[in-house]
């Protein structure tokens, strides 16, 4: 096998779209033409089977087109394959692939170019761990079998990462090749083509007109409104920042929490936020050894900090507190009745460190038992940490040395913090992932077997009823009985005191007011810019 | 000792260098606590045990160490650095194709900077001035201003307060403008002072009276004697500023989403990209080594003293 990919819980997206706000799919008639210049961060390899991030993603979710379209309700829609069935074990997947697509290059998406992607994910992937023993064509229909059933399939196949890549680039051109890409070697079937590329420096797309084929869940029809796009690569926030207020972009990603309130107050601005779907900013609470191993411990963690104050002081307003082990980014799976299940209350965790035999206090404040302190690492890798949660530590520290908490927060490189987790010398770990998948996320995060390195269990959670809810969970194609399971997994979550919610994310985007109909992918990144137009 | 063959021992010593650095590079790669597999899948990504195995014969991680180490030299002896585990494309192609613009960068930097510093040690060597003082002070503050803080700087009054250079949608001269500036500004402040300074000696040696007995004007003393010394420190601290330009593209081509070689540094070191990491190591000390045997040779061109020496 030769390829590998970025590709996993933590970047796993959902193509969800949803509309920013009402003024700006009301203000008038869409206008054609034009170029949106965007200042974002740059993707690696612009063949997502070699490689992806969500930056690679956000980049090309408009130059390859997918099977099925999800919103961020979570209902899914019709795009390449004009109907799906799924057949009653939810094993066999029959996919009907829509005729009269065309690639960039002249050639024809049919059912086996369809076949053709799939199987490479197959071989050379082994299909993220998803259950494929089969991918086959015939006519116009594509039949996937798999050996268990594996609910989330539809969302996985709904991602940017599996859009179609044609197949007269993948037998014409290296993978080496592919990744660099450029005109006449990444080619797609999306409203869009790639027309340059300069690494380090830009990516530029242009419209492809004879596209005819969005998703049902698209505003219009026909070719995208846009022109031109300038992906502008640019990895400073601040730099970002100016862009955008200097007129320079008419976008910007990645928008820094200090600089919303400025830009809010621009009046040739409009700042775009959504919730990030999938785990909060958390403690991941390891119990498989003292002291977490004691539930009162893990509870006073819990309430001996002001987290919601914390919150807004240190977020100003891009993030809420959190109650739940999902966000309600993802609205099908959140369970809203989470929400102010224990509130600040720093004598009441003082009683339950009492009663857990932390009674004793050292000269230094901080209680001891057995002649061991009551003192916590946290850890945390440099590319899960940004400024804010830095100085939100600060905060956590503060509040939990005032109850006689020793707290420690570690941010190292990722390959120390994986040596540390494979070696279990942690006692917490703090961070978010990101999905549109409420299941495949819990189950990675918090399933019995879900253990580091293969997921993301840090806590070393086996409890019997949540392994069933979750296992429930993933099995089931059906999004509602998926979303009712995950519910029941985050009360029992709660009722365990298995994690410490902490702060909700949004992701802010800056977009000058003559961008609209503009949309968010699940995943918070920007979605795609076909229904976007500019005001001339 | 003749020329050629000092010549060869340097090239030899500098193989040794070489091998030195590639060695320490090896291992330090196997001491780092890491899991390569984990870095080439990711920090956010899960991975398989079988694809976990696939992973390690493909990379060549699952063969015995001293074995490892005998590929690796055997693949830089045949000039492959691997591939990048990030990338997916040889970590040559991609040295090779961010090379262009940090030398570009680099040496237009570097005019700049050596245009400024001759232009203001011309005029304020030997002086005691007002001018003179407002140049040091200009040097004190290149010198101690961070190269991060002068782009963001610039950028904001010069781009983002008055458009005159953009930082998007424009590849031409332009743009090159402040990235230069910056890159320049972070050399300068040392490679002035150093210039001045042989120049404050130079202008008091006995020839410097000499020539102007002879009528020489003061602008000539100082241009045609007094300047070739003080190109004799700058070129000795020229390996030094080559340190600081690779240090300071790396600040600049962040700040100003420029591609090149500091870039992709920065990008590999945070990932853990390793074979990037180590080739881009491995060809800063070919560029130490062979600027270094380069600068021996020039001195014998520019003082001719050290010519007559070794004849």
């Amino acid at each position: 096998m030769k390829n590998t990919i970025l590709h996993g819980i933590g970047l796993a997206l959902s193509a969800s779209i949803f509309a920013i706000s009402g003024p700006v799919l009301a203000q008038g008639e869409p206008q054609s033409g034009g170029t949106l210049r965007v200042a974002t961060y740059e993707p690696l390899c612009l063949d997502q089977n070699e490689g992806s991030s969500r930056n690679t993603q956000t980049a090309l979710q408009d130059v390859y087109d997918r099977l099925i379209y999800k919103t961020q309700e979570g209902e899914y829609y019709p795009w390449l394959a004009s109907e799906w069935s799924i057949s009653e074990d939810g094993l066999v997947y029959t996919f009907t692939i829509r005729d009269g697509v065309l690639f960039h290059d002249g050639s024809t998406l049919d059912a086996e170019a369809v076949r053709l992607n799939l199987q490479r994910w197959v071989d050379d992937r082994s299909a993220n761990g998803v259950p494929v023993s089969s991918v086959v064509a015939q006519g116009n229909v594509v039949t996937l079998t798999l050996s268990e059933a594996h609910g989330p399939l539809l969302h996985d196949l709904s991602e940017p990462v599996h859009g179609i890549v044609a197949p007269s680039s993948i037998a014409a051109f290296s993978k080496e090749e592919r990744c660099a890409g450029g005109p006449g070697v990444t080619i797609g079937s999306g409203p869009f083509k790639v027309i340059a590329r300069t690494q380090g420096q830009d990516l530029i797309l242009e419209r492809n007109d004879a596209y005819a084929w969005p998703s049902a869940a698209a505003q219009h029809e026909g070719p995208a409104y846009l022109e031109r796009i300038e992906l502008r690569f640019l990895t400073e926030d601040s730099v970002r920042v100016g862009a955008v207020e200097s007129g320079q972009a008419d976008i910007a990603a990645g928008i820094p929490a200090i600089s919303v309130a400025n830009l809010e107050a621009n009046p040739n601005l409009q700042v775009l936020r959504t919730q990030q779907p999938g785990i909060p900013w958390s403690l991941w609470l390891n119990q498989s050894h003292a002291p977490l191993d004691d539930q009162r411990v893990r509870e006073a963690l819990r309430i001996g900090v002001d987290y919601p104050s914390l919150v807004n002081a240190v977020f100003l307003g891009t993030a809420t507190p959190a109650y739940s082990a999902i966000t309600p980014g993802i609205p099908l799976a959140y369970d809203a009745g989470q929400e102010g299940r224990w509130s600040f209350d720093a004598e009441a965790a003082k009683a339950l460190l009492e009663q857990a035999g932390w009674s004793e206090i050292g000269a230094d404040g901080i209680r001891v038992k057995d002649g061991k302190r009551l003192s916590f690492t946290d850890l945390t890798a440099t590319n899960w940490n940004n400024q804010q949660r830095e100085l939100f530590a600060q905060g956590i520290q503060a509040g939990l040395a005032a109850i006689g908490v020793e707290y420690k927060r570690e941010v190292l490189d990722f390959a120390t913090v994986d040596a540390r987790m494979k070696a279990n010398e942690y006692d917490l770990v703090d961070t978010s992932q990101a999905s549109g998948d409420g299941a495949t996320l819990l189950f990675g995060a918090f399933e019995s077997t879900s253990l580091w390195p293969a997921n993301t269990n840090w806590g070393f959670v086996d409890n019997p009823d949540l392994d069933a809810a979750l296992n429930a969970a993933v099995a089931s194609a059906d999004p509602d009985e998926q979303g009712a399971q995950v519910k029941i997994a985050q009360g029992i979550i709660n009722d365990n005191a298995y994690l410490v919610p902490i702060a909700n994310p949004q992701v802010v985007l800056a977009a000058s007011t003559k961008v609209k109909g503009t949309v968010f992918s699940s995943s918070g990144q920007i979605g795609t810019y076909y229904d976007v137009w500019l005001e001339q | 000792m003749t020329i050629a063959r000092e010549l060869f021992v340097r090239i030899l010593a500098g193989a040794a260098v070489l091998w030195a650095a590639a060695s320490l590079a090896f291992i330090v790669l196997q001491m780092l606590p890491s899991d390569p597999v984990q870095v080439i899948y990711g920090a956010d990504a899960t991975v398989t045990p079988e694809m976990r195995d696939l992973i390690r014969a493909e990379y060549g991680l699952d063969r015995p160490i001293w074995e490892q180490y005998g590929q690796f030299v055997g693949r830089i002896l045949q000039g492959d650095l691997g591939t990048s585990y990030q990338q997916r494309r040889s970590v040559v192609s991609i040295i090779g194709s961010e090379l262009g613009s940090t030398i570009t960068l680099a040496v237009s930097a570097t005019i700049f900077a050596l245009t400024l510093a001759v232009f203001a040690s011309v005029t304020t060597a030997g002086r005691r001035s007002h001018v003179r003082s407002l140049m040091s002070a200009i040097e004190l503050l290149s010198i101690s201003t961070p190269a991060f803080w002068i782009g963001l700087l610039l950028l904001t009054f010069l781009s983002f307060q008055w458009p005159i250079f953009p930082v998007m949608g424009d590849n031409s001269w332009r743009s090159m403008v402040l990235p230069v500036t910056t890159l320049g500004l972070a050399i300068f402040g040392t490679l002035s002072q150093v210039m001045r300074a042989e120049m404050d000696l130079a202008l008091e040696q006995p020839f410097a009276l000499t020539a102007r007995t002879r009528g020489l004007s003061e602008w000539s003393v100082r241009w045609r004697h007094a300047l070739r010394h003080a190109l004799i420190p700058g070129l000795t601290i020229s390996a030094e500023m080559f340190g600081s330009l690779l240090a300071g593209a790396i600040i600049t081509e962040r700040v100003f989403g420029r591609p090149g070689l500091g870039r992709i540094t920065l990008q590999a070191v945070t990932n853990q990209d390793i074979p990037v990491v180590v080739g881009v190591v491995l060809f800063v000390a070919a560029i130490f080594v062979t600027t270094n045997i380069a600068v021996d040779l020039l001195y014998r061109l520019i003082d001719p003293r050290l010519r007559s020496a070794t004849a």
